[in-house]
């Protein structure tokens, strides 16, 4: 269990943040860009120094400035996953995997063995004498994941792991990411700016805004009393539960059918599996007449409510794609939308995120 | 497209590089400006008692002393001196600007000052030198570990300052990740650092080497003119020069060759 106060000041950041994770529990770290999540991750991998509070994990203290003690990030049980990897590119996979057992000691034959295992359980037995470069990104990133998790860390920290991928590659690798995570016993903590993958990865969200924790708590809690604006955009994505009916195919528990992107690979959701999707506001287009063209889910919904942001409007529609949909005001205005107004809605099968549940 | 678009400027045609024309006429002049000296000297070459007068014992022995003397000092370079381009390149201290500027001193120094200062540090009755007499009765100067130390002082800069270099403009991430493996930092400098930085450091050796085989004045004020002792190539030649200027010319023509013999397999692979 991680229990940390962290406090810093590293330029314009002003940093004072508490955050507990329990053994089994995955906690997102989530803000804006710059508000500290990062040298959050850092500070508790040891990589850059706090100026006051206390790291504590599995009740060893890491780091106490007042106290003195710091404990070096090499005698830390924290493994890291790099937001671009940073896999060693002259070692083969099998032996950046082995490189953290090598480095605590552990023989050439044995590391490697337990190497060969874990990349088994990757499904990367195949790619073993690879080296990183001819790895795709989403082997990389199992890599990676692999490589933190061979020494048996305490403590796994994750910063902005899908970052460096294509949206497409990372529905997918999401969904491994998930499966593999659920594996570890120790505390996880995420670091993202993406909704999609906070609310599918973790059990809970921390969100920091410029340095300080403006709200904390599962999805749903948050969801449902958003205490800033960011939080207020963060959760506002639609989630929606339904079923595979096909390759492509989803009937939504609430009635409608939505078509998705084609996945490449198993990711555990083909084949009659119950999902959840997830659509981003901005990505549902509002039309008066029945849009010709690309779009591959296009549907009749009544406007149920239309309230105003800063510069867009939030269209929340009713039916059986039950949505809000996020417009700019001008295309707003250009629709005259009026809560019971029937309205066209699209969105392309790209922009539809599924994700096993 | 028309025929006058896919004429490529310069002619470059097999790598597409589309330079100005402007610069062609001054690079020549650059090139002619090494080139032409060279020429001058192969064309006054003595070709037909060239062998004869390279294995005269004045030239196998200089020649045996300067690539056994610029080796040393490379390896002693190696030694100590990729150290200090790690500690300038990663270390922060007080006054580490002040260290920066020191380490390229030598690179500027006419190397005649480096050789007195040397002979005032270590000579027999220099600042080191004497304990050193005093204790062990060991002499730097006016023999080979004089030659040695000579071309280490003036060589050792180009080393230091391309290592410097090369462990700066590596990811130093890379160490990072490893310490959050369990690597201790010895493990880390070993199997990270240095194969990142391995194309800096064999780089940086070339240099010092070829500097190092060029030497002359301060080998000349720290170490001397003996034959077979002290005198490296360079002093060979400029010694010939006032006696046999034929023999000069081989000589200069033998520095030469091994000088390119080194250089040209590493220039493109290393030296960028």
């Amino acid at each position: 269990m991680l229990d940390a106060r962290i406090e810093l000041v590293l330029g314009a950041l002003d940093l004072h943040v508490e955050l507990e994770v329990d053994d089994g529990e995955i906690v997102a770290l989530v803000g804006p860009n710059g508000a500290g999540k990062s040298t959050i991750v850092r500070a508790l991998a040891g990589l850059g120094p706090i100026d006051g509070g206390r790291i504590v994990l599995d009740g060893r203290t890491l780091d106490e400035p007042a106290a003195r003690v710091y404990v070096p990030t090499e005698e830390r049980s924290v493994g890291v996953v790099f937001q671009d990897h940073l896999l060693f590119p002259r070692l083969s996979a099998l032996d950046n995997v082995a490189f953290g057992l090598r480095a605590r000691g552990v023989d050439r034959g044995t590391a490697r063995r337990r190497a060969t295992v874990l990349l088994q359980r990757f499904d990367l037995d195949t790619h073993r004498h690879l080296r990183p470069a001819a790895l795709s990104g989403g082997q990389a990133q199992r890599v990676a994941l692999a490589r933190a998790l061979a020494a048996d860390p305490r403590l796994l920290l994750l910063d902005e792991p899908l970052a460096a991928l294509d949206a497409t590659t990372r529905v997918h690798v999401r969904a491994e990411l998930r499966r593999h995570l659920a594996t570890f016993e120790g505390s996880r903590v995420l670091v993202t700016h993406d909704p999609i993958d906070a609310l599918v990865l973790a059990d809970r969200l921390v969100v920091v805004e410029d340095g300080r924790v403006t709200q904390a708590g599962t999805a749903a809690e948050v969801a449902a009393r958003p205490a800033t604006s960011y939080v207020a955009d963060f959760v506002g994505i639609n989630l929606l539960r339904g079923r595979l009916v096909g390759a492509t195919t989803i009937e939504l528990d609430s009635g409608g059918r939505l078509t998705v992107a084609p996945r490449s690979g198993d990711d555990g959701a083909a084949g009659g599996g119950d999902v959840a999707i997830a659509i981003r506001p901005q990505a549902i287009a509002l039309h008066r007449d029945r849009p010709a063209g690309s779009p591959r889910n296009v549907w009749k919904a009544p406007v149920a409510d239309v309230e105003p942001g800063h510069d867009r409007l939030r269209v929340t529609l009713a039916g059986e794609v039950p949505a809000t949909a996020e417009i700019t005001v001008a295309a707003g205005s250009n629709l005259e939308l009026r809560p019971g107004d029937e309205i066209w809605a699209s969105v392309k099968a790209v922009d539809v995120a599924v994700y096993e549940r | 497209m028309s025929a006058r678009r896919t004429r490529r400027p310069g002619g470059n045609a097999a790598s597409g590089a589309r330079l100005p024309v402007v610069l062609w006429p001054f690079a020549a002049v650059a090139l002619l400006f090494v080139v032409v000296p060279v020429l001058a000297l192969v064309q006054r070459a003595p070709w037909s008692d060239l062998t004869s007068l390279v294995t005269e014992p004045i030239v196998t022995d200089a020649l045996r002393l300067s690539i056994v003397s610029a080796s040393v000092a490379t390896l002693v370079s190696l030694v100590v001196g990729v150290p200090l381009a790690w500690v300038l390149a990663r270390a922060t201290f007080t006054g580490r600007s002040f260290v920066r500027a020191l380490v390229i001193l030598p690179m500027v120094l006419p190397p005649v000052v480096g050789g007195a200062a040397l002979l005032f540090a270590f000579g027999r009755r220099g600042l080191v030198g004497e304990a050193v007499y005093d204790q062990t009765g060991f002499v730097l100067p006016f023999s080979i570990w004089g030659v040695i130390a000579a071309n280490t002082f003036v060589a050792m800069p180009f080393l230091v300052v391309t290592v410097e270099s090369g462990l700066r403009s590596v990811d130093a991430r890379y160490e990072e990740a490893a310490a959050t493996l369990g690597a201790s930092r010895w493990m880390i400098f070993r199997r990270i650092t240095l194969p990142n930085v391995a194309p800096a450091i064999v780089a940086g050796a070339a240099l010092c080497w070829a500097r190092a085989l060029g030497e002359f004045g301060a080998t000349v004020t720290f170490a001397g003119n003996l034959q077979g002792r002290t005198q490296t190539m360079p002093l060979a030649v400029f010694l010939a020069l006032e006696s046999n200027r034929e023999a000069a010319i081989a000589l200069s023509l033998v520095l030469i060759v091994v000088s390119l013999a080194v250089l040209v397999p590493l220039r493109d692979r290393w030296l960028r």
